[in-house]
């Protein structure tokens, strides 16, 4: 897919060409992550949004190479800054994580070591990279610019993290995340568990961050909402598949893929009182796909055709892509009528 | 008119440290004087919405009988459930069901879906037919959007967390109750999925007349579906009215700002990045006297700090605020926002500055909302009242008539005890060997707010029993509760931590390094401290047991001359947890082990983000040793300096998942003292009656154990000898809070003394639980564990150790 960032560079940071990722089970083969493209460019926040068990989360631990067994990459490239990160031996990536790509986990209230202080998580990431530090006090000033970037006090430089709040570990894992300029830092449900108010501080605290040290973010999620604030461009995951890509007005002022209108039609509003949407979430064995199209069982509007020929990303905008027949220029009519029975139930 | 289904009045819970060796009493509250009605019918759904700590936990609590009020009442269908007798309780339980917040943990894995429906079935006696009863069921799933032939054979983790919930709103359907208490069924539901769970709720309310107390911190959720709301800010009701007109139009500062960071799903509608927002820890604070608000509040005039505000009119109908803002007997306040009937957005310039906009309208708008005021207080209730009255009051008063009230505490007398050799670096009170410091010492003792530091020196062996108490206030995950204290080993290496949720707690140490240990007292939150005691009592080192490692696993894992070998296919037999094993075994002090990892899984770490890791907690709960898998395979060697069972806590960091590992435990014999004999092993006093595993003191039951010792479900009873004088630790973990067929929590131990006093009572709240307990009489003494409610044991962990005496 190629698109370009609205206001920003052009440049290509991330890379992803058909990624592929299945989980062998005795049951047959799961496909997680079914030939997945897409760009990340320069200084750009890409939300990665779909409900558990689109693949969204495995995609992120694909790029990072860190799927696990009994999941494997079948095939694909993810090239970072021209890097393919699938040829690196484990020694190279051990090297490249934090620098090349880092992670800002789900749930990072329990990512931290428990064992460990604070800084001696920190100054871990920095030694295992640029060695023994032996300049302590130049070591001890760039943790807390560390902090400072992050809005963290000086005076957790010692704790541990039990003696942390929720936020707060957050942010030391942002921290972490960033502490080595990475090229791309992908932030999985990285605020998902905190209490509204700071919901807002620590994700406006990563755009911050994100803008001052001018990395590229992939931020990974099921709110519609948080997505919709902080990132420039959306993919919308489903079953595996990325079934639209397009800059964040657009998607959200005319979704084009039913599931992506699916999904903005049941995020709960806080301004206008709608009849609830309710799915059931993924519905189809994943080891056993439906033919055709992956979301058709769901579909409203689904016809023959779907069944029989997998649809495509289609570019209907320079930005914008879909992949759904409907977008087909041979099925205009279809469209035209699909939408205006929606628009008028 | 028929009474309200639910009225609660002037409830106030206080959680207390009560006045320890002479220290001033000090006390949090957690619900201050809240006032709230639900009406019969047609039913409703009331929010009560907060961020944590704000009380919406401790309220349904309360009204679901876990805890008691300290002062107030709560009235259902015109009784006072703190009066009732046996029947009614148990009416009240049919009446009054709940939704906890965590689809995984409510159901014990181990079961399929239809055990749950069973268990309620035998409990409140639905049906003795089966067909009947299976008709039952299909009824109460088909209400909530689901099917027996889809969900009734599965096991939990095999259906959707939607789906979980469902079960849980259908298994509460089938008892008819007339409100369900649900605590954020949602919170940990995909966003997509969430709709179903609302949609049950509004089914169950609009056809089937149940009332929901829905607790949430999704205000999305709640504009929805909900009809009244109450915005709970540290215990009080910052605001109230229809869900619908409080969030259009928040009047109170801390709603607004709440409102305003509700991300909303449209991108040209953007957080104004530019807002001044609260650092984090300028949220945690509250200030005690006044409006709690005021700390963070950006329009705080000197006469919140007098009094708390109490509920000012809006101009809709049951639409309250506590804020001063809209005090109409006041003439014009400093800021007054009024943004009455205006859009959120400009709510959000209120809060973030901008105030001289709001300045203009001020005074035609305090007149208009007086007369309104006035209006509306002709149809108030009584009680309300006499507050408007109360206010008039108050407004009389100046700031200049703030006096600090609270009086400083007395320097606690310090138990005499044995002269262990501790030194103060600080100028601590130090008395024979108990250090006891209480808010006014530290105050004089420390610059820094926010931390306060002590040394001690120690030697090998050392005993100490550690007791902490604290009475300052802050906010922490389950509740307010602030400081906590650490100490740290003479190498940097933490031995004990321990926060202060409970309040008071006792700890029991042995230290194994000779040296300078520290200990930090500091609060959560950058609250400051705000008094704390923390008392030392150290005994006489007791000399070094050395014996024959002995291991042993309690669950089935391989064993083999002492080596504990695990995979990844023997741990997914023993366990129904994917995120964490647990695995004990025995050792004896001065015993020597070397553990090697090696792990396969995923997380983050300095040069990778690999994950799984272990931690070895010694049987008096301190961190032994952490494990993590940096480099995928690794050995460390480790003396064990206590005696008892040690535990092995295998996990995942970032619910990964236990992907596979291997845990090598060899252990070597150590080397003979060259010198003193080894001292005898003390034979320990206890015995069992049913068939548990009984070993060297220490009871230890499972839940295999469990289930076979049991003919009952009900309740297990164990009964141990005991000598007067005779101390025990006793240890409580359990499986599972949360279901049952009509309540709530699960399984409870309580302990008997021989003339049939109560000795110690533990529940499961938090799911591991661990007391000292001095055994004052000879004699049997009993325990007995069950579930409240009928629920049946699900599981559990009893280990009792003796301590000597």
């Amino acid at each position: 897919m190629s698109q370009t960032r609205s206001n920003g560079s052009e440049r290509v940071v991330l890379n992803v060409e058909k990624l592929r990722i299945h989980y062998a089970t005795p049951q047959g083969e799961v496909i997680a992550v079914s030939d997945i493209s897409f760009d990340l460019y320069e200084g750009e926040t890409l939300g990665l949004v779909g409900e558990s068990g689109c693949g969204k989360s495995t995609t992120a631990y694909g790029i990072l190479q860190l799927v696990q067994p009994p999941g494997y990459i079948v095939h694909g490239s993810i090239k970072v800054d021209g890097t393919e990160v699938l040829d690196l031996s484990e020694e190279e990536l051990r090297s490249f994580r934090w620098t090349g790509l880092s992670l800002i986990p789900q749930g990072a209230m329990n990512s931290l070591n428990p064992t460990m202080r604070v800084k001696d998580q920190i100054i871990d990431v920095i030694e295992a990279h640029e060695g023994k530090q032996t300049d302590k006090k130049a070591l001890r000033e760039r943790i807390y610019d560390l902090f400072a970037k992050v809005g963290l006090p000086n005076r957790i430089y010692n704790m541990y993290p039990h003696e942390l709040s929720g936020g707060m570990k957050q942010r030391v894992c942002i921290a972490m995340g960033v502490a080595l300029h990475p090229t791309v830092v992908i932030a999985d449900e990285a605020t998902s568990a905190l209490d509204v108010v700071v919901q807002r501080i620590v994700a406006q605290t990563l755009i911050q961050v994100k803008d001052e040290i001018g990395v590229s973010l992939i931020v990974i999620g099921h709110d519609m909402g948080l997505l919709a604030q902080i990132v420039d461009r959306i993919a919308v995951m489903y079953a595996g598949k990325m079934v639209e890509i397009a800059p964040v007005e657009s998607i959200y002022a005319e979704p084009l893929h039913p599931y992506t209108k699916l999904l903005i039609d049941s995020i709960p509003s806080i301004k206008e009182r709608k009849p609830l949407r309710i799915t059931e979430g993924i519905t189809h064995d994943p080891r056993n796909p439906p033919s055709g199209c992956i979301f058709r069982l769901r579909c409203p509007f689904a016809w023959e055709h779907c069944a029989e020929v997998e649809p495509l990303p289609i570019q209907v905008d320079r930005k914008h892509e879909v992949a759904c027949h409907m977008f087909d220029e041979q099925f205009e009519e279809r469209r035209a009528h699909a939408f205006a029975t929606t628009a008028n139930p | 008119m028929p009474s309200p289904l639910l009225q609660i009045r002037d409830a106030t819970k206080i959680y207390s440290s009560g006045g320890f060796l002479g220290s001033s009493q000090k006390t949090v509250v957690a619900l201050d004087n809240f006032n709230m009605t639900i009406g019969g019918s047609p039913a409703t759904i009331t929010t009560i919405a907060g961020e944590s700590g704000s009380g919406k936990t401790t309220l349904a609590n309360l009204v679901l009988g876990f805890i008691k009020l300290t002062d107030g009442k709560i009235i259902f269908d015109g009784e006072d459930i703190t009066d009732m007798n046996n029947d009614q309780l148990k009416l009240y339980r049919r009446n009054v069901q709940a939704v906890f917040q965590d689809p995984f943990g409510v159901y014990n894995p181990f079961y399929r879906i239809d055990h749950v429906f069973d268990l309620v079935n035998k409990h409140f006696s639905l049906s003795d037919n089966q067909s009947e009863y299976r008709d039952m069921v299909e009824a109460g799933l088909n209400v909530v959007g689901l099917y027996g032939e889809d969900v009734l054979r599965k096991y939990p983790h095999q259906l959707s967390g939607g789906q979980r919930q469902r079960i849980m709103m259908a298994r509460a359907y089938m008892i008819k109750p007339r409100l369900i208490v649900a605590d954020e069924p949602v919170s940990m539901v995909d966003a997509s999925l969430r709709a179903s769970i609302l949609d049950a709720m509004l089914r169950l309310r609009d056809e089937h007349n149940i009332s929901f107390l829905y607790i949430t911190h999704d205000l999305s959720t709640a504009y929805q579906i909900g009809d009244q709301i109450y915005m709970l800010y540290q215990g009080t009701t910052a605001e109230r009215g229809t869900a619908i007109d409080v969030i259009d139009a928040p009047q109170h500062p801390y709603v607004q700002l709440l409102i305003d960071s509700v991300p909303v799903p449209d991108p040209t509608d953007k957080w104004d990045v530019n807002i001044s927002l609260p650092s984090e820890e300028e949220m945690r604070t509250a200030a005690s006297v006044g409006c709690r608000y005021y700390p963070r509040c950006p329009h705080r005039m000197d006469k919140c700090l007098i009094e708390q505000p109490p509920l000012f009119k809006m101009d809709k109908p049951k639409h309250e605020a506590a804020c001063y803002l809209y005090d109409e007997n006041e003439i014009a306040p400093i800021e007054p926002p009024m943004l009455v009937n205006q859009p959120i957005s400009v709510a959000a310039v209120a809060v973030g500055g901008g105030r001289n906009r709001e300045r203009i309208a001020a005074a035609a708008l305090i007149v208009i909302a007086f007369i309104i005021g006035v209006l509306i207080a002709g149809t108030r209730e009584p009680e309300t009242v006499v507050e408007i009255q109360e206010e008039i009051v108050v407004v009389t008063a100046t700031p200049a008539q703030i006096e600090p009230t609270v009086a400083p505490a007395e320097a606690a007398p310090a138990e005499a005890v044995a002269a262990p050799d501790f030194l103060l670096s600080a100028e601590g009170a130090l008395d024979k060997g108990a250090l006891t410091l209480n808010a006014d010492t530290v105050n004089k003792i420390e610059g820094d707010d926010e931390r306060h530091l002590y040394t001690f020196s120690a030697a090998v062996g050392q005993e100490v029993t550690l007791r902490l108490v604290t009475g300052g206030a802050g906010l922490s995950g389950s509740g307010f509760y602030a400081p906590f204290a650490t100490i740290y080993a003479p190498d940097g290496s933490l031995t004990l931590g321990l926060d202060s949720r409970q309040r008071s707690r006792r700890e029991r140490l042995t230290f194994d390094q000779a040296g300078v240990y520290a200990i930090v007292v500091g609060a959560h939150e950058g609250i400051g401290v705000e008094g704390y005691t923390i008392t030392i009592e150290g005994e006489a080192p007791a000399p070094p047991a050395v014996e024959e490692p002995d291991f042993r696993l309690s669950a089935e894992g391989a064993i083999d001359k002492g080596a504990l070998t695990l995979n990844v296919e023997a741990v997914n037999e023993i366990e129904g947890d994917e995120e964490r094993h647990v695995y004990t075994f025995a050792a004896t002090a001065g015993q020597e082990v070397r553990m090697r990892l090696v792990t396969g899984g995923a997380g983050l770490s300095g040069s990778g983000f690999y994950a799984p890791f272990a931690t070895i907690y010694a049987p008096d709960g301190s961190l032994a040793l952490g494990l993590d898998n940096r480099q995928r395979s690794r050995r460390e060697g480790l003396t064990l300096h206590q005696d008892g069972s040690y535990t092995i806590v295998v996990g995942a960091y970032e619910g990964i998942g236990v992907e596979g590992y291997t845990i090598v435990l060899e252990g070597e014999a150590p080397a003979p003292e060259p010198t003193e004999m080894p001292a005898p092993v003390e034979e320990p006093d206890f015995r069992l009656s049913p068939e548990g595993a009984l070993d060297k003191g220490a009871l230890t039951l499972g839940i295999e154990a469990v289930n076979t010792i049991e003919g009952d479900e009900e309740r297990h009873v164990y009964t141990f000898a005991a000598t007067a004088g005779q101390e025990v630790r006793m240890r409580l973990v359990t499986g599972g809070a949360g279901l049952s067929g009509s309540g709530f929590y699960a399984p409870f131990a309580t302990v008997y003394a021989p003339d049939g006093s109560l000795a110690l009572g533990l529940d499961s709240r938090q799911r591991s639980r661990r007391e000292q307990l001095k055994l004052y009489q000879d004699g049997d003494y009993t325990i007995v564990v069950g579930p409240y409610e009928g629920i049946g044991v699900e599981g559990y962990t009893i280990v009792i150790e003796s301590l000597g005496g």
